[in-house]
């Protein structure tokens, strides 16, 4: 074959498959409309019948079960069903489901699906309800996915079920979970329901510095007033986000005792420290260290003067007296902006 | 007569070495395509979109940080009003939306104040990033959302820049005025910075030619294919370009661009570059290319993400003059950043964004078009002149437009496998005619703009141009 012979070759092969690509997507697309019709028509009876399980007509159960066979579809209709009910109702036929045998059905999917199946599975069987489930979920941790891993440690938290904090802390140290933002809720969640092993896991040595502010986050959210001690200690730490997380912590739970600590990150040399102190102090209605926040007007950063301006405002007389002063303080005019601010966007 | 000899062989040489370069060209710049293709499929098979808004909000709701959306307007009086309506009107949790009227010289500012009875405020702000004198904040007591921004004009990168400082989320959303916003575009454009909050510093989204779709008070609510054939030709060209190489690009950490119309950006991480850039038509790839550079020389780890849903509508020019105008301006940006950086160029401290980034840019961007002119310009000269075989000629000229084809459908065929957003298989086959087409005179007559943006830039242009716009509207 000639050079030339071989070029009109590759040409002719390359449009040739470019035309067949062309009708092979026209063909596609063809059946695919009519499996998205049929798609949809299901999708409606699944509706149809969960609606009927609310009025408690018992044919409802026997319209649903062909569906258990075919778990993608009613998982994407239960996600939908299930935004659309709460309470005793949305239990009801909750249970129903359960009762059907669509747990194991969900299963199977989450082991066997396509990657889109396997987390509608995971979160259509989250929805699902009851211990079992719980069990499932816990079972659905071990997916080599790991986006079926956070869905199914988020329905477990979201079930009231999370996985302990320091357990958390084992499948983000192992790298089964990433410490996403979905990662750092469940953790707020899990921590939440047992504050007192959230403080017992911030005594690990093996956190790193993320790990120990998204604790420390959590720790302020959570309500509980024994975590102060260990979120004033944690305001020392050398990692500015751990001290940034502790002194948000602080701020969360706003407890006077954290005064002296707050005091002490209000002079912190990272800037977000200070700004986070600021905050906190506002928050806790710290007046007596009203004359701290006022120098920090015409601090360097602008996050720090528009907190610090902030809290001033939140303090009440005291605080408004100060911000009065500086924004007569023609010596100070970066302060002086920072309170005016402060004051009329307070009026 | 040796030496008419020897000057009739240099010719032929000559003739030959214009050939295959401008051949190598083509055939280098089709395999990076491919490679781009191929890329983009397999980050779409490893991450599918996800179709049902309502699991998206399940998914993310929760953990979504705060957004500031920042809409810059100059002269959009008969349109604000409506954009800002269907802005404010967006599913996701906590979102902001700052408008900035930058120096309007039509009643901009006065339809917004009427519209939605604003007030004068006062919020603290500072000046971090660059821009022209702040006039005034609006406010309206009956859409906390909505913060009105009234400065001097100072273009479009002044106006980003004085909504970034009033901004107090930690992300923020650039966009224009009249792009149309999918309602879960937010939602779907922040999944990074929700699974990844830690590197990602900003997130590109696919923009989509809203010309031919039915669009109703903001929004698209029924995708057509455009009868334009202008606006089709671009259809096509804007899937290669976002769900083909933006993906791909991102997919290896080399993304150098994310469309102005569209892009989520860390605000902080905006701030620590300086933020917009003045004095650039290209003030959006600027900003990316500023980014990399930053976290490049601090060594820190980064992620510049795009999600391939269309989470934006924009409108497509539909003459030849606005889009050769549009064209050139898009080219004359690309250059103006390159040559900025020009100290990334293949420079292995930048990683990959020097070299792949930046080696892209130079094949495609800088070298492309000139090479490609002068190949249509001298291979018809010196078949003319006898030297060149004409049987080869057509041959390859059939490989590139072969290759050109299967680049096309390839987009097209992403689109259809995994977001299938196009009605029915008609609109599905139109568009793989116009697929087609575009490889005859489409290319190459956009090869010539581009040649005019290479111009512009040389001459020091400055300006956008006349961007005249149908309206949403008049559309279908």
């Amino acid at each position: 074959m000639s050079s030339l012979t071989l070029i009109w070759v590759v040409a002719l092969v390359l449009i040739g498959a470019a035309l067949t690509w062309m009708t092979g997507l026209i063909v596609a697309r063809f059946i695919k409309e009519s499996r998205s019709n049929t798609r949809s028509a299901e999708r409606k009876l699944i509706i149809q019948a969960l609606s009927g399980l609310l009025r408690g007509q018992a044919e409802a159960v026997g319209a649903l079960s062909p569906f258990v066979r075919r778990p993608q579809v009613l998982a994407e209709a239960i996600l939908d069903f299930q935004g659309l009910i709460r309470g005793a109702d949305q239990e009801r036929a909750m249970v129903a489901l359960r009762n059907l045998g669509l747990i194991e059905a969900l299963e199977e999917r989450i082991l066997h699906g396509s990657r889109d199946e396997r987390l509608t599975s995971v979160e259509a069987l989250a929805a699902l309800g009851g211990e079992e489930v719980k069990a499932a979920l816990r079972r659905a941790i071990r997916s080599k996915d790991p986006n079926v891993r956070m869905a199914a440690v988020k329905g477990l938290a979201d079930a009231g079920a999370p996985p302990t904090p320091s357990r958390l802390l084992d499948y983000a140290g192992s790298g089964e979970l990433a410490p996403s933002r979905i990662y750092a809720e469940v953790m707020r969640q899990a921590v939440a329901s047992a504050p007192a092993e959230g403080l017992q896991a911030l005594g690990r040595q093996d956190l790193t510095p993320l790990m120990r502010a998204m604790l420390l986050d959590a720790l302020g959210r959570s309500g509980a007033y024994e975590a102060v001690p260990a979120l004033a200690a944690a305001a020392s730490d050398p990692d500015p986000d751990v001290r940034t997380a502790a002194v948000r912590g602080l701020g969360r739970l706003q407890h006077p005792a954290a005064a002296e600590t707050l005091a002490k990150a209000l002079v912190d040399q990272a800037w977000p420290v200070r700004s986070a102190a600021a905050e906190a102090v506002g928050a806790a209605g710290l007046g007596r260290l009203a004359s701290m926040l006022a120098p920090l007007l015409d601090d360097p950063e602008w996050w720090v003067r528009f907190r610090a301006g902030d809290a001033l405002g939140r303090l009440g007389k005291a605080g408004r007296g100060l911000l009065e002063a500086a924004a007569a303080d023609d010596a100070r005019p970066i302060a002086q902006r920072a309170a005016e601010r402060a004051l009329a966007e307070g009026a | 007569m040796p030496e008419l000899e020897t000057l009739a062989l240099a010719v032929v040489r000559f003739a030959e070495t214009i050939a295959w370069a401008v051949i190598a060209t083509g055939l280098a710049q089709n395999a990076l395509y491919l490679y781009q293709l191929l890329l983009a499929a397999r980050a779409l098979s490893q991450a599918p979109p996800v179709n049902q808004a309502a699991l998206l909000w399940r998914r993310y709701a929760e953990a979504a940080p705060p957004i500031t959306l920042m809409a810059p307007a100059y002269n959009e009086a008969l349109t604000i009003v409506e954009s800002v309506r269907s802005l404010l009107a967006l599913q996701y949790p906590h979102f902001e939306v700052v408008v900035v009227n930058d120096g309007s010289k039509d009643e901009t500012l006065q339809v917004l104040i009427d519209a939605f009875e604003l007030h004068t405020v006062e919020r603290h702000y500072d000046l971090a990033a660059p821009c022209q004198r702040i006039r005034g904040l609006y406010a309206a007591a009956n859409q906390p959302r909505l913060l009105v921004v009234d400065k001097e004009n100072g273009g479009k990168a002044d106006a980003l820049n004085a909504a970034i400082n009033l901004s107090r989320s930690p992300i923020v959303c650039s966009m224009d005025a009249d792009s149309l916003l999918e309602v879960d575009a937010l939602l779907r454009a922040v999944a990074p910075f929700v699974e990844d909050p830690e590197r990602t510093v900003a997130v590109g989204g696919t923009i989509r030619i809203a010309n031919g779709c039915k669009i109703s008070f903001g929004r698209v609510v029924e995708v057509g294919v455009p009868r334009n054939m202008l606006a089709r030709l671009q259809t096509i060209e804007y899937l290669r370009a976002f769900l083909m190489a933006r993906l791909a690009w991102s997919r290896i950490s080399t993304l150098t661009i994310i469309s102005g119309a569209f892009g989520l950006f860390r605000r902080q991480a905006v701030l620590d570059v300086g933020g917009y850039s003045h004095g650039t038509v290209g003030e959006d790839m600027e900003l990316v290319v500023k980014l990399h550079k930053h976290y490049r020389r601090l060594r820190k780890p980064y992620r510049v993400a795009f999600t391939p849903e269309p989470v934006c509508w924009t409108e497509a020019p539909e003459t030849m003059a606005v889009l050769s105008r549009q064209r050139a301006r898009w080219h004359r940006g690309a250059l103006e950043t390159f040559f900025r950086h020009r100290d990334m160029i293949l420079n292995p401290r930048y990683g990959r964004i020097g070299v792949v980034g930046f080696g892209h840019i130079l094949v495609v961007d800088v070298l492309g078009p000139i090479i490609e002119i002068f190949g249509y310009v001298l291979i018809p000269a010196f078949w003319l002149l006898g030297v060149l075989d004409i049987e080869y000629l057509w041959a390859l000229l059939a490989v590139t437009f072969g290759f050109g084809i299967v680049i096309s459908v390839g987009a097209l065929a992403l689109e259809e496998t995994e977001l299938r957003r196009f009605p029915n298989a008609r609109s599905l086959a139109v568009l793989m005619g116009a697929a087609i087409l575009e490889n005859f005179g489409y290319r190459q007559i956009n090869n010539f703009w581009r040649l005019r943006g290479t111009w512009q830039f040389l001459t020091g242009a400055q300006g956008w141009g006349k961007m005249t716009r149908k309206g949403f509207s008049s559309q279908p």
